[in-house]
């Protein structure tokens, strides 16, 4: 009996020993792998230029302050595909100086964005794993031309509700008018613009509606356009441009608290990385203005 | 109603059992009637020494009080009809006394007695586990219970049977404790000689307690001697005290005085070359006096402080020191006080004991420096509650009321979870009703219980609780089958990091209004059996069922700002102990020790993910075996768990915030880390070896302990702290050498 309770003690023992003396007791916290490359960046309509911002998600902070530094070497192709016309186009490296003096890896293209057309960005290392976003341009065929709600008129002031179908997000919006004064002074009449900025949100059927303040923008054109004493102006078109951006991107923005972002199913469409790649729309349309009873109280004719 | 059919009962006998030289109340006397050489009524003792032998037929008795190692008391009372004899019994001590008689409701001491996610602990239990200096330590002893989890040997929190550490209720003679555990987590805010008992809970508490979703300790400080003066001194690197008791009035009012610091702060980074700056300590008091043959008071007072850079020595990634590396962590502070009062009373000719308490306890909790802290918290509570237990017949009813109103302060220096700075409170109260030793037909044994809870703005919750306990009759040894369900809610919840399991910190405030109130539901059956020769062994299974639970949502950036989402829990698991006391062993030595093992699976449910929150840890376990012979004593410890939950990192980048008009050529972005998915990883398993060697010698009124150990034998590198952001480790106690002399005057 007294030899069992040794083996006993002996056999509880020895796993424990066996155990100290093999097991791992380090902790590599990088085994998160499977993600290669955070990418910032966008596609404009408006512009040939488009530039991203590539990261690679290495086990040291990038902080480039020197080119000769090892994170200002970068192991990364960047291509961008026309899906739907697979056109593919090779993107330049370069370090750029940031406004805090770091250098951050940029790469830019020199092309015409299409409208409707999906991109799909793809930011390739040598030994061929990659991180890939896709980015739809936002499309001017839903837009279906802008709901123009009839003037309201207060007091001599005048304001008109605008509403745009298919824009999720306006974050630059200009009212246009064109106006004439019969060949007078302007042969070819006149086009002002009038800055809106991001106004406007989501109404109830989903659109992004703004207020245009007609009596303030036509008190700003009839100072802002010169022709001879005693013209009345005529008021032909009244139109809008709108950018917006693409479908995925206001999900994104309205992250605004930064310490969340590291919760799962935080905003990036970028797989196997990290990051976001959007596009940027614009939308342009015009209406006749035939209203004129309101073209009078505008001062126009 | 009540008092005429109470009356129409056969007769009862009652009272107090105590050490007669130290007029302290035993805990677990066996008291027996016996006629005609037959037990007639049995029972023991409960922590005040009372016990009460109801529904007895008039007659004459041979009344037996036993206790191991006390002279047994024998007496012949006849007994009237409807007659309430009241006997207060002094046990001698006796060391050659070991015929205790075992009563089928003797209370679970040691053992391998684990019911329902009850253990019952007693200094003697405490005593199995040897921890650095000369004396031992409930925490020491807790963290080799089944299913309790600590996250190794500092940060002083643990985590039961899947819940976080604010979920569990530490109570001192009733009132709570906030921070019950010291940073070093060898040691709790209760010396091992202060404690009459303490009632573990692990799951399925009963109706008498509540607030709290996951465990309950409820610890009841012990009487200074009545008769005469005793005292200890202990000196060790770790931990160095005193305690001093004695009469104040002889045979009537009493006085126990204890009080420890540690001093490892100054002893180690010389002596090993390691930084443990760690500074702790505890002071206690308690006062208890008989007012009368029915009638006593306490006032118990508590008092600690712990401090500590929880960094300590800092590793690189790679595990090397790295003495170079800022030590910037910052220096963590908590302290406890608390003042507890009891009074309790047999009234005169009626089967009742009515107690009444209440007491003030108040903890502050801060981090950075001493005079400029980056954040505080503080807690306190003032509550009072009522107890009256009937005994009716064979079924004890307890009913009580409870009522609690805590105040929490907290300034932040920044945004944490939500909160910045504020003062808010919370009134709970609580009502409650049970059955206690309820029989059933047969064996089975059925305790149910029911508490309304009400907070402040809220509907009254209804807590059901049920206890069934059964005692089959088997060839081989003795079994009690057990289990236990209840519904629990939890109203001033504690915010940790949870993102991170080296966080200390906590926050307490009351529940979200906007949330439902934390609950929890409890179900747990187990198996004890008791077989000849010394051995035991205990099984449980057990889930508790989570709801409304407050969890940070998880951050790409090393800061404690982090809003709060909603989550659901499941902790489900399973233990086996395994016990074998004083047996033969080789060359006229004795073997005492116990293996316990637990598995424990924790998940946590949002709207966005399931994960296994920081304190989940699958297996676990503690092997304790220990030799003695000729009074010196070998003890080897080891303890296993596997590795917690950690979040992975797929390396650096950059946030930026992207908008339309953003020129990422010019805007710099904000280095992050870029975390996967929470909780996915695990850490290296913790693993650590202690060995002891004991030395007791007794002389005619003292007896001196010697302790010399190791922790960490191997010197395992058992990581405690990893940073992802600045990657850096901190690991558990290294290789540590501990020596200590305890001289007890008796």
């Amino acid at each position: 009996m007294r030899h069992l309770h040794a083996c006993l003690i002996i056999g509880l023992c020895l796993p424990s020993i066996s155990c100290e003396t093999f097991e791992d007791t380090t902790l590599d916290p990088f085994r998160g792998q499977g993600r290669y490359y955070t990418v910032y960046g966008f596609l404009d309509v408006a512009e040939t230029e488009h530039v991203l911002r590539v990261i690679p998600i290495r086990r040291t902070p990038e902080e480039i302050t020197a080119p000769s530094e090892a994170n200002a070497f970068i192991d990364a192709v960047v291509w961008s595909t026309d899906l739907d016309t697979g056109r593919r186009v090779g993107w330049r490296h370069d370090l750029s100086q940031l406004s805090d003096g770091t250098l951050a890896h940029i790469y830019s293209a020199s092309m015409r964005i299409e409208a409707d057309h999906a991109y799909r960005i793809e930011v390739i290392r040598s030994d061929g794993a990659q991180s890939s976003a896709v980015t739809v341009v936002p499309s001017l065929s839903t837009s279906i031309g802008p709901v123009v709600d009839p003037a309201v008129v207060f007091q001599s002031e005048a304001f008109q509700k605008v509403h745009l179908t298919g824009v999720p997000r306006a974050f630059d919006i200009t009212v246009l008018y064109e106006v004439s004064d019969g060949g007078v002074s302007l042969p070819h009449g006149a086009r002002v613009e009038r800055e809106y900025g991001a106004a406007g949100a989501v109404d109830a059927d989903g659109r992004w509606s703004f207020e245009i303040d007609l009596s303030r923008d036509a008190a700003a054109i009839l100072e802002t356009v010169m022709t001879d004493p005693g013209v009345v102006l005529e008021l032909e078109e009244m139109g809008v441009r709108a950018r917006w951006v693409d479908e995925q991107w206001p999900a994104f923005a309205d992250r605004t608290d930064l310490n969340l972002l590291g919760q799962p199913g935080g905003v990036s469409n970028v797989e196997n990385g990290d990051g976001f790649v959007g596009s940027i729309g614009t939308y342009t349309r015009f209406w006749r203005v035939e209203d004129a009873e309101l073209k009078a109280v505008l001062g126009f004719r | 109603m009540l008092l005429p059919e109470v009356y129409s009962q056969p007769a009862s006998v009652r009272g107090f059992v105590f050490e007669a030289e130290s007029r302290r109340p035993l805990q677990g006397a066996t008291i027996v009637l016996r006629s005609a050489g037959e037990i007639r009524r049995g029972t023991v003792t409960d922590g005040d020494g009372y016990f009460i032998l109801p529904r007895v037929g008039p007659g004459s008795y041979d009344l037996t009080a036993s206790f191991v190692g006390f002279a047994t008391y024998r007496d012949l009372v006849t007994l009237g009809a409807g007659e309430v004899l009241e006997r207060n019994i002094y046990l001698p001590e006796s060391p050659g006394s070991l015929d205790e008689v075992v009563i089928e409701e003797q209370l679970d001491t040691g053992f391998a007695d684990v019911k329902a996610g009850l253990q019952s602990v007693a200094p003697t239990d405490v005593q199995r586990v040897p921890v650095p200096g000369a004396g031992t330590d409930l925490a020491g002893y807790l963290q080799t219970l089944p299913g309790v989890v600590s996250q190794g040997d500092r940060g002083g929190q643990l985590f039961v049977r899947g819940g976080s550490s604010d979920q569990n209720l530490a109570l001192l003679d009733g009132v709570p404790i906030y921070q019950p555990f010291h940073i070093v987590s060898f040691f709790s805010a209760f010396p091992e000689d202060i404690i009459d008992h303490a009632d573990i809970y692990t799951a399925g508490f009963g109706a008498a307690y509540g607030t709290r979703l996951s465990s309950v300790m409820d610890v009841t400080a012990r009487n200074g001697s009545k008769q005469r003066f005793r005292g200890s001194v202990s000196v060790a690197p770790f931990l160095s005290g005193a305690r001093i008791e004695g009469p104040l009035i002889p045979d009537r009012v009493s006085v126990v005085l204890s009080a420890r610091q540690s001093l490892v702060e100054e002893v180690t980074p010389n002596f090993l070359g390691q930084k443990l700056p760690y500074r702790f300590g505890d002071r206690f008091g308690k006062i208890h006096a008989f007012l009368g043959p029915r009638q006593s008071v306490s006032i118990s007072f508590l008092d600690t402080d712990d401090k500590g850079d929880i960094a300590g020595t800092l590793k690189t990634f790679d595990g090397e020191f790295a003495p170079d590396l800022p030590d910037d962590d910052p220096e963590v502070r908590w302290s406890n006080r608390a003042v507890a009062a009891r009074y309790s009373m047999l009234p005169r000719g009626a089967p009742l004991l009515i107690e009444l308490g209440g007491g003030h306890s108040r903890s502050e909790n801060e981090i950075g420096a001493s005079d400029n802290p980056e954040r505080q918290a503080t807690i306190e509570s003032l509550e009072g509650y009522l107890k009256v237990t009937v005994f009716a017949g064979t079924t004890e009813l307890r009913a009580g009321g409870q009522w609690r109103k805590t105040d929490v302060e907290f300034a932040l220096g920044g945004q944490f979870q939500n909160l910045d700075s504020s003062a808010e409170d919370e009134t709970e109260s609580r009502v409650f009703l049970e059955t206690v030793h309820g029989r059933a037909a047969g064996a089975l044994r059925i305790n149910p219980g029911l508490a309304l809870y009400n907070t402040a703005g809220r509907p009254i919750r209804l807590e059901p609780r049920l206890r069934l306990t059964a005692s089959p009759s088997l060839p081989y040894g003795a079994h009690t089958i057990n289990a236990a369900v209840g519904l629990y809610h939890q109203s001033v919840v504690g915010l940790n990091d949870e993102r991170d399991v080296g966080s200390i910190f906590t926050v307490w405030v009351p529940a979200a209004d906007s949330l439902d109130l934390p609950s929890a539901i409890h179900a747990v059956a187990g198996w004890t059996g008791r077989f000849p020769n010394g051995f035991g062994a205990a099984a449980e299974v057990f889930v508790k069922e989570f709801r409304e639970l407050s969890v940070p949502e998880f951050s790409a950036f090393p800061s404690f700002t982090t809003t709060l989402q909603s989550a659901d829990g499941t902790a489900l698991g399973a233990d086996l102990r395994l016990d074998i006391r004083g047996r033969p062993f080789v060359a006229g030595s004795t073997f005492d020790g116990f293996v316990s093992y637990t598995f424990t699976d924790v998940q946590y449910r949002t709207a966005t993910l399931s994960y296994n929150p920081s304190q989940h840890r699958k297996h676990q376990l503690n092997v304790v075996a220990h030799t003695e012979r000729n009074g010196v004593g070998f003890t080897i410890q080891w303890q296993y768990g596997s590795g917690f939950p950690f979040t992975e990192s797929a390396g650096f980048d950059e946030f930026q915030v992207l908008g339309p008009t953003t020129d990422v050529t010019k805007e710099p972005g904000i280095t992050r880390v870029l975390y996967d998915t929470p909780f996915r990883g695990r850490q290296p398993a913790y693993e650590r070896i202690d060995v002891w060697l004991d030395k007791e010698v007794s002389l005619e009124r003292a007896r001196v302990t010697i302790r010399a150990g190791i922790i960490n034998l191997f010197n395992r590198d058992n990581l405690f702290y990893f940073d992802l952001f600045t990657l850096r480790r901190v690991d558990q106690m290294p290789f540590i050498p501990s020596v200590g002399i305890k001289v007890e005057v008796l």
